[in-house]
């Protein structure tokens, strides 16, 4: 892409280059559907560039971009409960027709089962333990800098995430016996 | 069936799928630079447009679906109806909206094009608590609604309009009976099962409660007395006198026998964000129930979880770098590490609520934040001082 003199754009290429697909999955896993994630993403580049100038580089670029990625998540959920969601769930169907407008991504279902089925299990994680789980263990991200995207202390993320990890894996061997016993 | 190791467990998530946003970056950038450039709007007129019609649509497509009672005779006019109380929400709304706005504005004109001057910022005041400019010529009163799990006793304030103790009783009760707690996320907990009368020259509130009474064992008695502890400061009255059976003095709550209580205020109290199970918007501010002797030990406890209550450490406080009293104005200076980064999120603004609901509860009238990054977070000018609130977790009622 070219610059074309333009900071913004510029911003942008670099921005994207170096960060795009990150924060893209993270968001995909938080809010399991790929135009929201894409609408999402989009917003974390408006915040972004209406805030670069006050970046004071106190933070990693990384971390950053992760914590406000983190925000436009958590607004998208408080926002969906409002009352416009309210009202769509109603006149739909079913609250099974909505869940399965969120089917799990192709890049998940050609996989071995256990992906899926971790897939499904996060639903059962808080917010804030998805979060973690997603940034430690999807985006690789280490406690340190887990903990400065959250703005939380290291201390705070090894509890979330060893509490995650327990609903997680009692989740996955429920899924696991059930579809065992098929 | 063998036994999922943690090991395991961790190894598949590090193995989890790629997710790949395919788009053009050229399109991406398209698109937010077209939001970059759009003016701020109106927030609530397309979407109330959108919902109006779609509801309109839903309801000429399947009026079956909705499971109101009030779709039931002839499809069209039902849905004329429907269409029309929608546009009459949405217009409601957006007054309020409007409302909102221009109290937000006031702070927001000098720095638009800061990071907080956002277009899609949530179009609700993202505030929980009741300010004195909210208050008008109206009254607060609060209940203590305990949670759903009964762990926490949640202040949930009313605005009512102003009137003598008796009518306000008459009127707190017409509330208790009429609010629906499990809506707001919290425990079916009101109407209280119990009479109350006013001994107005005794300053005195009599509650008067039957032999099998709900309230007689400890997790029960307990939001119940703190629950006649709001009546009490809400009626301004000294005392409770309990009977049971009209007759009897006292009551049984299990493993106590009580025949009064004085009223008691509670204060030097922490507060945290505590998000409901249930849908809701908002998180609620709730103090845990232990009183520290100073405002920074408040603070200090506010840094960390209380896991075991599910409250959530409000964001902020953990940037305090230090916090002192200035006693001529009643306010808490409160300084910031210097170089922070603030959001202008919901969550932020309600981190703020916290730090000044704990002020209130030390009985400070203002807090003043030194080193705040940015001017205003929603309704706060963060480069001034800061009035307390009047009460926490404000709802209305229909």
């Amino acid at each position: 892409m070219n610059g074309e003199g333009n900071p913004v754009n510029s911003i942008f290429d670099e921005l994207y280059e170096k960060y795009h697909q990150d924060v893209f999955q993270f968001l995909f896993y938080m809010v399991k559907n790929r135009e929201q994630a894409e609408d999402l993403a989009q917003e974390v580049y408006i915040r972004v560039l209406k805030a670069y100038k006050n970046f004071e580089g106190k933070s990693s670029e990384k971390t950053w971009l992760f914590s406000i990625a983190r925000n436009v998540a958590i607004d998208s959920f408080r926002k969906q409960k409002g009352w416009k969601q309210r009202i769509i769930e109603k006149f739909d169907w079913s609250t099974q027709q909505v869940k399965d407008m969120n089917p799990i991504p192709e890049e998940i279902a050609m996989e071995r089962e256990e992906y899926q089925y971790i897939y499904q299990c996060l639903d059962h994680c808080t917010i804030d333990q998805r979060i973690v789980i997603i940034m430690r263990y999807i985006q690789e991200l280490s406690i340190a800098e887990t903990a400065e995207a959250l703005n939380w202390t290291e201390s705070k993320v090894k509890t979330t995430q060893h509490r995650a990890l327990k609903v997680l894996k009692k989740e996955m061997q429920e899924l696991l016996e059930k579809e065992g016993n098929r | 069936m063998k036994k999922i190791s943690d090991e395991q467990l961790e190894e598949w998530l590090r193995e989890m799928p790629k997710l790949k946003d395919h788009r053009d970056p050229h399109d991406i950038y398209e698109n937010i630079s077209k939001k970059l450039e759009e003016r701020p709007r109106k927030p609530w007129i397309i979407p109330s447009f959108a919902t109006a019609a779609a509801v309109f649509l839903m309801a000429i497509l399947s009026f079956n679906l909705f499971d109101g009672a009030s779709i039931n005779h002839s499809a069209d006019k039902s849905t004329q109806e429907e269409a029309a109380t929608e546009q009459n929400t949405s217009l409601k709304k957006e007054e309020s909206t409007v409302e909102n706005e221009a109290r937000m504005d006031v702070g927001n004109e000098e720095n638009s094009t800061e990071m907080n001057d956002i277009t899609f910022q949530a179009t609700e005041d993202p505030t929980t608590a009741i300010y004195a400019e909210d208050l008008g010529a109206m009254q607060v009163f609060t209940l203590a609604i305990p949670d759903s799990q009964v762990q926490n006793i949640i202040p949930v304030s009313f605005l009512i309009e102003p009137s003598g103790q008796a009518d306000q009783l008459a009127h707190i009760e017409e509330v208790m009976t009429s609010i629906d707690e499990q809506e707001w996320g919290l425990d079916d907990f009101y109407p209280l099962e119990a009479d109350f009368a006013i001994d107005a020259n005794n300053s005195t509130l009599n509650v008067n409660v039957a032999a099998d009474h709900p309230y007689q064992n400890g997790s029960a008695s307990i939001p119940f007395l703190n629950a006649i502890q709001h009546l009490l400061l809400n009626l301004n009255l000294e005392k409770a006198i309990f009977t049971t059976n009209e007759t009897e003095k006292g009551m049984s709550t299990g493993h106590d026998f009580i025949t009064e209580k004085v009223v008691e205020k509670k204060s030097n109290l922490a507060f945290y964000l505590f998000y409901p199970s249930h849908e809701a918007i908002k998180p609620y501010l709730v103090p845990f129930t232990e009183s520290y002797s100073t405002i920074e030990e408040a603070f200090n406890a506010m840094k960390t979880n209380v896991d075991t209550h599910n409250l959530i450490a409000p964001l902020l406080v953990e940037q305090i770098s230090s916090v002192a009293i200035d006693e001529t104005n009643n306010r808490v200076n409160i300084t910031l590490n210097q170089g922070i980064n603030i959001e202008d999120t919901p969550e932020t603004t309600q981190s703020i609520e916290a730090i000044l609901l704990t002020a209130q509860s030390f009985g400070f009238e203002k807090v003043k934040f030194i080193n705040a990054p940015i001017d205003t977070l929603g309704r706060f000018s963060l480069q001034e001082d800061i009035q307390v609130p009047i009460a926490a977790n404000k709802k209305s009622i229909d």
